[in-house]
């Protein structure tokens, strides 16, 4: 190579720093929140933390558990003596969080509880029973550090629709059963299930109602406002009641942000499932650390800048012990109904 | 909306705000030229950012970003043979010949016409057009998809070469690959033989960059391909001058692409890689528009490249009109939004109301940008295509291993590339055409699950033929196809007196 022949490369890189450094200037120019010094927890005496805690995605760029680790880590900033950093890593398919232990166990610090990755609990409770290859995990496999926020599943129609609860749809479906047609995810997927053990607890066959699988809310959506389905079971978020009549939440209270709508009935107890989402660590980090990072969490919940960023939400922080006993309630009440209803993989 | 359209275009030309539509260009360009990672991926990185400015300006980075990607794909796609997307798949067939004599730089130069005229196309739609194709877009579910990806399909048509045999046996080929993984369905895997790492099917990104693009590879000194090149290489290192003719020629192959990409932009799921499928075949129809494959095809690579960057744009309307994202990129534009206080949807407009008209501003300056930043890319990248053919061959193949690996960040992507790869390497061999494989692989298993849940939807075949979009387009592919027949027969009777 000839000088001359090296000084388009040069160019190209001086005007790439060029270009680089000035977004950085302008979007980090005017926060002005680079920490509260005496709003920050203090290390434990073992020094942890000690280095920086990097919160794993174990799904595409931009997921819903990717989104929570980007806000927390930004607000994470003011309470956090040292960095917290995002990163992602999808893990293949449904595996999703199970199959990110083993990749977390080599990590170096994982088992130092430098390693956390975002979990909604209510679906890595149901994931072993519904996907073949999780058949030999089980509720100790992924440790839980808690819950920042929450968000019900929500039962919804048209704006035009005739049915104005849940119990005309059952109605209707009772009557003309495999007429009425719903949409609530994938086969399998926690969002179906839900659909399932209304159907099921409330004596409704499962052919009453015909079930089409959809890739996301958004296609979901797209169904209901061109009249292909009667019912749609969907995460929620806001602005979904300016799109479809919602009718009711699952869980087992009233949503904040729905503070009218019933709860879904479910042979006369609630669906205790929807987005419970959190974080998860390796089973052998120390449960000292863990705690500290569960301090860490209440903080940024209760922040005002991260509810903004979450805005859907409802910010009740969970600890460990609530998510035991959550996950115990789920292979209680929804296991049995998937199933009974065969959308379980039978090798449990 | 438009009674703010001053006030949206001061506000664009702001100087943080072209600041931030720059940056957005250049970053979009570089993700579309390095296959495997794609626009979705920077806006990703950038999302942090992005929640704590302004909300138009994280608009405008995101938008330029996706303009910039959907020009920034027909870089590697022209010049070493490899899309930078899936969607750039038909711009490498109708491209790379140019390069291979030495006139790479004409091809981008079209290509950048293309995107350019879908660009305004997609922002003229997004101005005046966004009630009136937001309530066209409700009218499209499954048996409409299945119907749009069949007629992408027909597209191997085109693509078959001289043996239409063979042509059917590489979309076979195609189609089993893509059959692998979960039933659309009922969730079950199939066609996995036991091997776990299948359950959820063939990743077609990955497949593609191993059958278009290490394939390529692999088969190029066979081809004598550096030779050519280097005797090209006189020829592309200038920056390139538009040419009158070829502007004109693709003017209006351009339009049809534009028209293709409007329609199938505000529907979810269809995406970039369907609308230059179909914008190809169609820019094939006309007689003065077919090209023999061997000379590379300016009517093509304007349709292509039209058709892409409309979709892309016009994908933004139901995401912000109604809040229903039409691929990975524009969910993070949802997700952006939304981080910041905005409630995306039918009511932005009047909670909002300057910004929807800001986002038309700042795509039409993105576009004009595109122009500006697209051909002074040129030049680089002819210049990087000049290197010496070991050196494009190692840092080409390390892309590509790179590419396979960062898509999911999977070894086992990094196998499916090698090994497809592989098999695309065998059917050079074997005489049999890689396009209609590389397309049965990205749409077969889309149109597989449109049909089957289509099906499930209209509560059988009746119903699902009978919906008046489905049948229309029904009749389009019946059409193309026994035109298609009748011209093979003709031709056939032809050289047999």
């Amino acid at each position: 190579m000839t000088k001359t022949s090296r000084r388009p490369a040069l160019r190209l890189l001086a005007a790439a720093c060029a270009l680089t450094l000035p977004l950085l200037t302008a979007c980090g120019g005017d926060d002005g929140d680079t920490g509260v010094a005496d709003g920050k927890l203090a290390p434990l005496s073992d020094g942890f933390p000690d280095r920086p805690v990097t919160l794993w995605n174990t799904f595409e760029a931009g997921h819903t558990d990717d989104l929570l680790n980007k806000a927390f880590a930004d607000v994470a900033r003011k309470y956090s003596p040292v960095a917290i950093v995002t990163d992602t890593r999808p893990a293949p398919g449904p595996v999703s969080w199970y199959g990110h232990v083993e990749f977390l166990n080599g990590r170096p610090h994982a088992k130092d509880g430098y390693d956390l990755y975002a979990i909604s609990w209510a679906g890595a409770t149901v994931r072993p029973w519904t996907v073949q290859q999780l058949a030999d995990a089980d509720l100790t496999t992924l440790k839980p550090v808690g819950v920042v926020e929450q968000a019900p599943f929500v039962f919804a129609v048209a704006k035009d629709s005739p049915y104005a609860t849940l119990a005309d749809v059952e109605a209707a479906a009772k009557q003309d059963p495999g007429k009425l047609r719903a949409v609530a995810g994938e086969t399998g997927s926690l969002i179906h299930s839900t659909l399932a053990v209304w159907q099921a607890a409330n004596g409704l066959q499962k052919d009453a109602i015909r079930f089409i699988p959809t890739g996301g809310s958004g296609e979901a959506l797209t169904v209901m406002r061109g009249g292909g389905a009667d019912l749609a079971v969907l995460t929620y978020s806001a602005g979904i009641t300016d799109q479809l009549k919602v009718l009711a939440v699952s869980g087992e209270q009233p949503f904040a942000g729905l503070p009218d709508v019933p709860v879904a009935q479910a042979g006369g107890k609630p669906i205790p499932v929807g987005s419970e989402r959190g974080f998860g660590a390796v089973p052998d980090a120390p449960q000292e650390h863990l705690d500290w990072f569960f301090e860490l969490m209440r903080k940024v919940a209760a922040d005002p800048e991260f509810q903004d960023r979450q805005k859907g939400f409802d910010f009740n922080v969970r600890d460990a012990a609530w998510i035991e006993g959550y996950r115990q309630q789920i292979v209680q009440t929804v296991i049995p109904v998937l199933e009974a209803n065969g959308l379980t993989t039978g090798m449990r | 909306m438009l009674e703010n359209l001053p006030d949206a275009f001061a506000a664009a030309l702001h100087p943080r705000a072209m600041m931030f539509i720059v940056l957005g260009m250049v970053a979009g360009i570089v993700l579309g030229a390095m296959p495997g990672l794609g626009p979705t991926m920077g806006m990703a990185i950038l999302l942090p950012f992005v929640v704590q400015t302004d909300p138009q300006y994280g608009i405008f980075l995101f938008s330029a970003i996706i303009i910039g990607a959907g020009f920034g794909n027909a870089l590697p796609a022209v010049f070493v043979g490899i899309p930078g997307t899936p969607s750039a798949l038909l711009t490498v067939a109708a491209g790379r010949p140019f390069a291979l004599r030495g006139e790479g730089g004409r091809a981008l130069l079209v290509s950048l016409f293309g995107a350019s005229v879908g660009q305004v196309f997609g922002v003229l739609a997004f101005l005046f057009l966004i009630t009136p194709l937001v309530a066209f877009s409700t009218q499209f579910l499954f048996p409409e998809f299945f119907a749009l990806e069949l007629l992408g399909m027909t597209a191997a048509a085109a693509l078959m070469g001289r043996n239409p045999v063979k042509g059917v046996g590489a979309m076979l080929i195609g189609l089993l690959i893509a059959l692998v993984g979960p039933d659309p369905v009922t969730g079950q895997p199939r066609l996995t033989f036991g091997v776990d790492d299948l359950d959820q099917g063939i990743e077609a990104v990955p497949a593609l960059i191993g059958l278009l693009a290490l394939r390529e590879l692999f088969i190029s000194p066979a081809l004598g391909v550096g030779a050519k090149l280097k005797d090209a290489r006189r020829g592309t290192i200038r920056l390139p001058r538009p040419r009158k003719d070829d502007l004109i020629e693709a003017s209006g192959p351009a339009a049809v692409g534009s028209a293709v990409g409007l329609v199938i932009g505000p529907l979810p799921g269809a995406g970039p890689t369907t609308a230059s499928f179909i914008s190809y075949r169609l820019a094939s129809l006309p007689r003065r528009w077919r090209r023999r494959p061997e000379e590379g095809s300016i009517p093509g690579i304007a349709a292509t490249d039209a058709s892409q960057n409309a979709c892309g744009t016009s994908s933004l309307i139901p995401t912000l009109a109604l809040g229903i994202p039409g691929d990975p990129a524009d969910v993070l534009i949802l997700a952006a939004l939304t981080a910041q206080g905005l409630i995306v949807g039918p009511q932005l407009a009047q909670s909002d109301p300057t910004l929807l008209p800001a986002v038309g501003a700042g795509l039409l300056i993105s576009t004009v940008l595109m122009i500006v930043i697209g051909y002074l890319a040129i030049w680089p990248s002819a210049f990087l295509a000049s290197a010496p053919q070991r050196f494009i061959t190692f840092v080409a193949i390390m892309a590509m291993i790179t590419g396979a690996y960062a898509y999911r960040q999977s070894m086992v992507d990094v196998w499916v590339c090698l090994g497809a790869g592989l098999l695309g390497y065998a059917m050079w061999w074997a005489d049999l055409p890689v396009a209609p494989a590389a397309l049965a692989l990205v749409l077969g298993s889309m149109a597989e699950s449109d049909l089957r849940r289509g099906l499930i939807l209209t509560d059988g075949f009746g119903g699902f033929v009978s919906r008046p979009i489905t049948a229309a387009i029904l009749a389009v592919i019946a059409a193309i196809l026994v035109g298609s027949i009748a011209r093979s027969v003709t031709a056939a009777r032809r050289r047999s007196v």
